[in-house]
């Protein structure tokens, strides 16, 4: 039983880091982006180049995690600028399509770019098969070393949000635009920042996946939906729910995966998911909106 | 001012998206790893786009090759490609159909997509553009060969359904199908035969002392061979310890199915998967320090890229497969072998089990071609249909000991084989008439006693 939360939990990790990065951009502009897994894959495709242009084969990919956040946030400001701006605070559905429509150009355009055969980054098989057995518990290596990122940037997250300048303009602008515009806060710079953000926290999701998977061009569609459901299971807009709700989709599916069938850990995952918001609408840690 | 302003940013983001768009465009096409030795046949060519004057003037031989170049499934279609590609080659640089002054072979390679319901309509418009084409190599994928069917019947042209193994594909009527590989249920059994095999000869456990663990994805092709294996174990009266399917596309994580197959002391596993899942399930095993015996089911098990991947640990798995390319009856043939090594030093990979099937019948067409003197639809369909293992070297190629057509338009004598990483290199085990290696311990890699 402990083995089996204990895997949740490593997996959640995973989730939860692809989840936080979808509730900065929730938090700050309002809108759910529907191309946050793919964003995920071109992390993935970040970290296959460089690591096969930088670094000797069979060495750990996570040297590159800071030049894959500098590339990912570049990448998210451009995304941003091009696209996503010209719809917040526009329109109440538009940016629907508009990230779906983004969606298909990632999966498509790369699919175009590196074909859609399945790579991979040559990892030595002690960090790809790797594992290290407490008390009879076994952690895999690549899921330990995913977790405790995910918790330091969830932590950095924390940080960045309550004692920074940008955070707190951020926290401003997600409250209400005119009043921290109006109080000098430029929204556009905070909009590229946290879009920049939650990009980056997908580019390091896929970084820390790439030894845990095959690098292909749908690959980020898994993640997504599992991502959105945990941002709605933590309450959406909130850091700390985010993560959590990562996790308890994690342990969730490992429970029912192992004590059930794999197939039915879907059902699960959703069944808990509607039992949290009949009881919680807003999720774990939602706060609802005063309508006026 | 301000509006000119405004317009002129809208421009400038217009523009990136452009460019943005252009640019990924333009990269592919430089960088894509499709094959293409030859113009003719890059994707780009789809739906039969490539007309070209020669074949107007009568002086080429137009075969098309029908699969899936973009999708989930194009893994399967680069192989193909590659593989019809690397036949067709071989053909023209013999001098092509010596019999037609040496009438050179084109490939037309139709991108079906790997959706089923929008599969049909390329090559409706291939055919259309080709009324010249001989055959149809493809599709390989069973749901895709069941709506092409339609199809091959309406334009009165044969399709070669290479690796797909669907029964319901020539027990459906069509008249211009020739199902070479054999039915997907049959995978299942050999499995289990192949396992009283190893129990008989070297194992110390027998077949009801052993713990078997299914592991597949829940498409047709995974629940068809799960239920062949089944069916299979019913006959012996013997029972499935774990039986795990998993929604397509969707495992993240296969601890939970690998503690659950640790818990039922599951001694062998038996998974039907494609390379991502395949690759997340042997991570798994390896992390928990548990090394059952691995029977795969075909597919991502027996393609290069997993090989790749795994490195060293691909030794010791088994899979079943339609093909091997040192199956006995595919050593047997000479021309075959010279055509698998000028794939090896053309493309870097060996003909796997969805190459080689689709050379073969690339062959076999363009062989009948040569013996007829004719590209006519109808005499070649009745010459592949007449063929057999004793008259024709290609029919012989095909793993079988009597091969030949049924009523039905499959090949009757069709058996799955068994094979083994062996040196990083899948090698034919099992049945004992197509092995070319004798069997390894998985644990040891050394030969069995």
């Amino acid at each position: 039983m402990i083995q089996v939360i204990i895997n949740g939990l490593l997996i959640g990790a995973v989730y939860s880091l692809i989840a936080v990065g979808l509730t900065m951009i929730h938090g700050v502009m309002k809108i759910v982006n529907f191309a946050q897994g793919e964003l995920l894959m071109v992390g993935m495709y970040v970290t296959y180049v460089l690591y096969g242009a930088f670094v000797a084969e069979g060495s750990a990919p996570y040297f590159l995690i800071v030049p894959v956040c500098i590339i990912m946030f570049l990448f998210g400001a451009l995304v941003f600028k091009v696209s996503v701006s010209h719809v917040v605070g526009k329109s109440e559905t538009s940016y629907i399509i508009l990230t779906i429509g983004m969606s298909y150009l990632l999966r498509y355009g790369f699919q175009m770019i590196f074909g859609s055969n399945y790579q991979s980054i040559p990892v030595s098989e002690s960090l790809k098969f790797g594992s290290i057995t407490i008390g009879g518990i076994v952690f895999t290596t690549t899921r330990l070393i995913a977790f405790f990122a995910a918790l330091i940037f969830t932590i950095f997250v924390n940080y960045l949000l309550s004692s920074t300048d940008i955070g707190r303009a951020m926290r401003a602008t997600s409250e209400n635009k005119t009043v921290a515009t109006s109080l000098g806060v430029n929204a556009k710079i905070v909009y590229i920042v946290a879009f920049g953000l939650g990009t980056v926290f997908a580019g390091v999701s896929g970084l820390l996946v790439t030894p845990l998977y095959m690098i292909y061009p749908s690959v980020g569609a898994v993640f997504s939906t599992i991502a959105m459901s945990a941002m709605v299971l933590g309450g959406l807009g909130n850091i700390k729910g985010a993560m959590i709700g990562g996790m308890i989709i994690g342990v969730v599916e490992a429970l029912s995966s192992t004590y059930l069938t794999t197939n039915v850990s879907q059902i699960f995952i959703n069944l808990v998911l509607i039992l949290i918001l009949i009881f919680k609408p807003y999720g774990l840690f939602g706060k609802g909106v005063r309508i006026a | 001012m301000m509006k000119m302003k405004k317009q002129t940013k809208k421009f400038l983001s217009m523009l990136l998206t452009a460019a943005m768009v252009l640019s990924l465009a333009a990269c592919g096409q430089k960088g894509a790893d499709s094959p293409a030795p030859s113009d003719s046949s890059s994707p780009s060519d789809s739906a039969g786009a490539n007309k070209t004057d020669s074949s107007a003037a009568g002086d080429t031989v137009k075969l098309i090759l029908y699969t899936s170049i973009t999708g989930s499934g194009s893994t399967t279609g680069t192989m193909q490609s590659q593989a019809a590609q690397a036949a067709v080659d071989y053909v023209n640089s013999k001098g092509g159909i010596q019999s037609m002054n040496g009438a050179q072979v084109e490939l037309v390679i139709v991108d079906s997509g790997s959706d089923t319901s929008a599969a049909a309509l390329p090559l409706q418009r291939a055919l259309q553009e080709n009324p010249d084409a001989v055959a149809v190599i493809g599709h390989a994928t069973s749901s895709i060969c069941l709506v092409e069917l339609e199809v091959l019947q309406e334009y009165e042209i044969l399709g070669l359904t290479t690796s797909a193994s669907n029964s319901a594909i020539s027990s459906s009527g069509c008249e211009w199908v020739f199902q070479p590989a054999p039915y997907a249920q049959v995978f299942g059994a050999m499995q289990i035969e192949f396992l009283e095999y190893l129990c008989d000869n070297y194992w110390d456990k027998s077949l009801e002392e052993l713990n078997i663990g299914l592991v597949y994805e829940n498409s047709a092709w995974g629940t068809q061979n799960a239920e062949g294996t089944v069916d299979t174990l019913k006959e012996y009266g013997l029972k499935v310890a774990v039986d795990e399917p998993y929604e397509a596309g969707s495992l993240t994580d296969a601890t939970s199915i690998i503690t659950k197959m640790m818990n039922a002391d599951v001694d062998v596993i038996f998974p039907s998967c494609y390379e991502n899942d395949a690759k997340i399930i042997m991570t798994a095993c390896q992390s928990l320090n548990y090394n059952p015996t691995i029977l795969a089911g075909g597919s991502a098990f027996t393609w290069p890229s997993l090989a790749r991947d795994l490195g060293d640990l691909v030794n010791g798995i088994y899979s079943t497969d339609n093909f091997v390319k040192d199956q006995s009856y595919a050593v047997k043939n000479e021309a075959f072998m010279e055509l698998s090594e000028q794939y090896e030093k053309t493309y870097g990979d060996f003909l796997s089990g969805q190459g080689g099937p689709t050379a073969i019948c690339t062959m076999l067409v363009l062989d009948l071609v040569d013996q007829l003197k004719t590209t006519d639809r109808t005499a070649i369909r009745d010459a592949v249909f007449a063929a057999t293992s004793e008259s024709n070297k290609w029919m012989a190629t095909f793993n079988g000991e009597n091969n030949m057509v049924d009523e039905n338009g499959h090949n009757a004598s069709a058996t799955p084989i068994v094979l083994q990483w062996q040196n990083g290199l899948p090698t034919c085990v099992y049945p004992v008439a197509s092995a070319n290696s004798p069997i390894v311990d998985p644990n040891t890699l050394q030969p069995y006693q």
